[in-house]
């Protein structure tokens, strides 16, 4: 088996949240571990205040994690690079932003962030190497004096993948790069992420909370949940038959008019308490849960890629993720707004390069 | 556009984009009130420059009786001391517009250092230079400069120094808070992502979407400047050997300008301030309209109207 | 239009135009459908085809420069273009009433939620307030939450809690019809399904018709039982959801349905559609239109019965060919 490209282990981030008089800690991503392999695309999938955003903001370093590591070719950036990425690693590893109104700068045209992200990488910005670049993500010549605004949506995230895409990464990060575009769009940009994995081999950490087009673009599928991966292996594997009880509540949610049934309460409730309060291991006696850290049990294998649940008798429920499902009961108890808190503060705390 | 270009009608970008396409200055030709600002400004400016042509010789030059009123050969009068008024005017506005703009430039660039600096680097540099901006805002201004003042060698420079000491913490809490807000925007963080340099994100991609707060906190440091300079020097703290308007405003008073009832030595000075003051003000107003897009409804309408 | 038993709103030519600096864009055009009782008609399309603005024109909120340049809204056979200022206070939230795009955010952050009921009933029917109050509690338990909430303030409540207090507040007159203007779409999956339950619920209980706006055609398919596609400020294509789901004629219809990827089934490349800007020389998709467009081009033609209840914008020449797929 080969090396993976980029290897998370026991990443951990916690926020600091309140006022003086009054400071929480909470807990964003919680002892997450995965592997990211070359040239392939894996999917994260969560709702939101899952951690899923940040993790992706950790390891495009824009977060400094509580503890953990990250392994890029086999190396711990987190401590050959503490304070500051260096400049081989952002060759290395990069990011498309959800909002395609917010992550090109009003002020500079399409020619500029090209050109930019060229020179800081050694390569030349020749009107050969920038037209080169458009007509990959599938834009045309004369966008390169636009401004962003005079782009549509569509237009401006395919510019997103153009920067990214100009320092000739091997990884890219793409948080929720199509839930801010219009529906008939988004196809096209998952195909472009995917003819970019064909043609140049690009591995991608696609965030998303739509199940489908998860399903859609991605070879490795994980779901977290309140800060923790509950379920992960080949897409299609985790879709079509979903082990854990969160996973299965998910894909009971999402709205499918060929279903003929649509909302089942009562199963609902029953997924819930699976998660909640486990009083069994429901793949029998836990013998072929793993020992160690973190706590896995593999109910199957695809392809060589291992399909594996998170162990729920050993490793029970967090607090956040109570917090979480007890909101989305009818007779919900109040939320402290935690997870909300959770994204406010996702932005806010950004370190230093 | 056709039918299908609702989107535009609906966002707030769709004058913004217009704006930004034409240029904030050529905007600013535009509007009235720009205009007129803009003209009187240039009108004091040329009039400074103009000085040693218009007024030629020694402005402070004993020449005449003193406290005449206004006539053909002094058409400002003259002051108690005997010197024409108008020369005195005329050589004044090039003192008070040089220290008014110096200070603004001056204390604009501070505050822009300070702003962008807190906003980027946060955390215990933030922390740092918001402790020191609001000591600098807690200190009372007037006595500060007095002391200052009192106890620097008197010249043009130590009242820039003095005017820019006190008057940049305001400007840079307003430039922190904007630099703070634009600081949290996914494209500062592509630009970290893609791998630019601290320097480059404050001052390439930051700073140029502050370009209107920047400019109407330079025109408030000006009128800061010129208002402030006139004021230490009608205190007597100022370089009193200097002709400038505030200077002017002080023998005026010193010599008993205002109980003898000789308008002429002093409604001049006090005048000029009041409208440079003005014209800036209604630049200031300008820009605030130009890029304040629910403002600017209210101006096309008004405009249309009348 | 139609033949609806009943229709509880009739919106006929519709056509709103905004008025901009010296040149008109058209928010909605020629613009009919009509909702009958206990009906939910579901209205679908992307980012500025105009479904926002046809809901704010019958509730008459639309504001200059936005404009009814033509056409007539008819609820209950009242002309609500005619009405006065009078009328149109009663007629609004006891008639019809609203629930906005994030309306969940825009509750007022420093009332409580249960005076922001309670206010509801005290200005419209003059309710005193301890009757206000257990009708506000009365309404909460309506929609599934604790009327000892009624102290809550909204930021101690989740999203999916407080679009439920605004769905209340929305239903606390029994209005005839609720126009719901992308309800869900700030929420999870999860808490969304519980929210449409809810409101299907909540719709089988009070009686009310629904107009549901939303770009989520797999939802709305589910919800609704008849609905409109908007398209560049038209309706390109009218039928029954379940009909319309079955096979659906007009290519922008076809186009959006292709946009969601499936969750069964083996994977199969999609196309979306070509992203461009609608500019005056293209309505922006016309690349995956696959016949000859010489007489579609941009103008889209006006809506046609192909058979009873189903209403497709196409031009005489392709009708008896239909959708190709």
């Amino acid at each position: 088996m080969t090396e993976p490209l980029l290897s998370v282990r026991g990443l951990t981030k916690d926020f600091q949240v309140g006022t003086v008089f009054s400071r929480r800690r909470v807990r964003a991503v919680n002892d997450v571990s995965f592997d990211l392999p070359a040239g392939r695309i894996t999917a994260l999938v969560g709702e939101s205040g899952s951690g899923k955003s940040t993790i992706a903001r950790c390891l495009a370093r824009l977060e400094q994690p509580t503890s953990g590591e990250v392994l890029l070719d086999g190396e711990n950036i987190l401590r050959t690079e503490r304070r500051r990425a260096s400049r081989a690693y952002r060759r290395k590893v990069q990011m498309v932003f959800q909002d395609p109104f917010g992550s090109l700068n009003p002020v500079h045209r399409i020619e500029h962030f090209l050109t930019r992200a060229l020179v800081l990488h050694g390569h030349s910005a020749t009107p050969e190497a920038l037209r080169e670049l458009v007509e990959t993500v599938g834009l045309t010549e004369d966008m390169l004096q636009s401004y962003p605004h005079e782009l549509s949506g569509g237009q401006r995230q395919r510019v997103s993948i153009a920067r990214a895409l100009a320092v000739q990464p091997r990884l890219v990060l793409a948080d929720e790069p199509t839930s801010m575009l219009d529906v008939s769009v988004r196809v096209g940009v998952l195909n472009l992420m995917r003819r970019l994995r064909d043609e140049r081999n690009i591995a991608m950490l696609y965030i998303t909370h739509d199940l489908g087009s998860a399903r859609y673009l991605a070879d490795t599928t994980m779901v977290m949940f309140a800060g923790e991966l509950v379920e992960g292996g080949d897409a299609l594997a985790v879709m079509d038959a979903p082990a854990h009880p969160y996973t299965r509540l998910l894909l009971s949610a999402v709205p499918d008019p060929e279903r003929a049934v649509g909302y089942d309460p009562v199963e609902r409730a029953g997924l819930r308490e699976a998660i909640l309060n486990p009083t069994s291991c429901p793949y029998g006696d836990d013998g072929t849960c793993s020992r160690t850290e973190p706590v896995r049990h593999i109910v199957g294998e695809d392809d060589g890629q291992p399909h594996w649940v998170r162990c729920h008798l050993r490793a029970p429920a967090s607090d956040t993720a109570r917090r979480v499902l007890k909101a989305t009961d009818r007779q919900a108890t109040e939320v402290t707004g935690a997870t909300a808190a959770t994204d406010a503060t996702e932005k806010a705390e950004t370190t230093a390069a | 556009m056709t039918a299908i270009d609702i989107a535009t009608a609906t966002t707030p970008t769709a004058p913004a984009r217009a704006s930004r396409r034409r240029g904030l200055l050529r905007q600013l030709v535009d509007s009235k009130k720009a205009l007129s600002g803009l003209i009187l400004l240039a009108l004091f400016v040329l009039l400074a420059l103009l000085a040693p042509v218009l007024a030629p010789g020694d402005p402070s030059f004993i020449n005449s009786t003193g406290s005449q009123a206004p006539s053909a050969a002094h058409w400002l009068g003259t002051t108690a001391k005997g010197q024409d008024v108008l020369a005195l005017t005329l050589w004044g506005a090039r003192s008070s517009l040089f220290v008014g703009f110096t200070v603004g430039l001056v204390a604009t660039a501070v505050a822009i250092v300070v702003g962008l600096a807190s906003a980027y680097f946060g955390r215990v540099v933030d922390d740092a230079l918001t402790l020191v901006t609001n000591i600098f805002l807690l200190l009372p201004g007037l006595p500060l400069l007095i002391i200052l003042a009192a106890f620097l060698p008197p010249g043009t420079s130590t009242v820039i120094l003095v005017l820019v000491v006190t008057g940049w913490a305001g400007s840079a809490r307003v430039l922190r808070a904007q630099a703070k807000s634009i600081r949290g925007k996914d494209f500062v963080a592509a630009a970290v992502v893609t791998g630019e340099r601290p320097l480059r994100i404050m001052f390439r991609e930051i700073l140029p979407n502050m370009a209107s707060v920047v400019m109407t906190t330079l025109l408030g440091c000006v009128i800061f400047g010129i208002g402030a300079q006139a004021g230490l020097e009608f205190l007597g703290l100022g370089d009193s050997s200097v002709v400038s308007w505030g200077t002017n405003l002080y023998w005026a008073s010193n010599d008993g300008a205002l109980m003898t009832g000789a308008w002429w030595a002093f409604v001049p000075s006090g005048l000029c301030i009041a409208l440079v003051a003005f014209a800036i003000a209604l630049v200031n107003y300008a820009v605030d309209e130009i890029t304040n897009p629910r403002l600017r409804n209210r101006r096309a309408r008004r405009e249309r109207r009348g | 239009m139609e033949p609806v038993m009943d229709p509880v709103l009739e919106v006929n030519g519709l056509r709103v135009e905004y008025r901009g600096d010296g040149r008109t864009v058209v928010g909605a055009d020629d613009v009919s459908f009509s909702i009958g009782a206990g009906e939910v008609f579901g209205l679908a399309g992307e980012s500025g085809c105009g479904k926002s603005t046809i809901a704010n024109a019958v509730m008459r909120l639309l504001k200059p420069p936005a404009e009814i340049t033509a056409g007539s809204i008819r609820f209950q056979g009242r002309d609500v273009l005619a009405l006065d200022a009078r009328e149109l206070r009663a007629f609004r939230w006891r008639e019809i009433a609203m629930v906005f795009q994030s309306a969940m955010n825009s509750l007022n952050p420093v009332l409580t939620i249960g005076e922001q009921i309670v206010d509801i009933f005290t200005t419209h029917e003059k309710m005193r307030k301890r009757a206000a109050r257990e009708r506000a509690g009365e309404l909460l338990q309506l929609v599934g939450i604790d009327p000892g909430r009624l102290k809550a303030y909204p930021h101690q409540l989740s999203g999916g809690m407080r679009q439920r207090v605004v769905i209340a507040m929305a239903v606390a007159l029994k209005p005839r019809l609720l126009i719901m203007d992308e309800p869900t779409t700030a929420l999870d999956v999860v808490v969304q399904q519980e929210i449409m339950a809810q409101i299907r619920d909540l719709q089988r209980e009070l009686g009310f018709s629904i107009l549901f706006i939303t770009h989520d055609m797999s939802l709305m398919i589910e919800l609704s039982d008849r609905m409109g596609v908007m398209y560049g400020g038209r309706i390109v294509e009218l039928a029954g959801a379940k009909d319309l789901f079955a096979g659906p004629l007009h290519p922008y219809t076809e186009a959006l349905m292709n946009a969601f990827p499936p969750l069964t089934g083996p994977r199969q490349e999609l196309t979306g559609l070509f992203d461009a800007p609608r500019t005056a020389d293209s309505c922006g998709f016309h690349v995956s239109c696959p016949e000859d467009r010489s007489d579609c081009s941009m103008n889209i033609p006006d809506l046609r019965e192909i058979s009873p209840g189903r209403w497709v914008a196409r031009s005489e020449a392709r009708n008896s060919q239909g959708a190709s797929r």
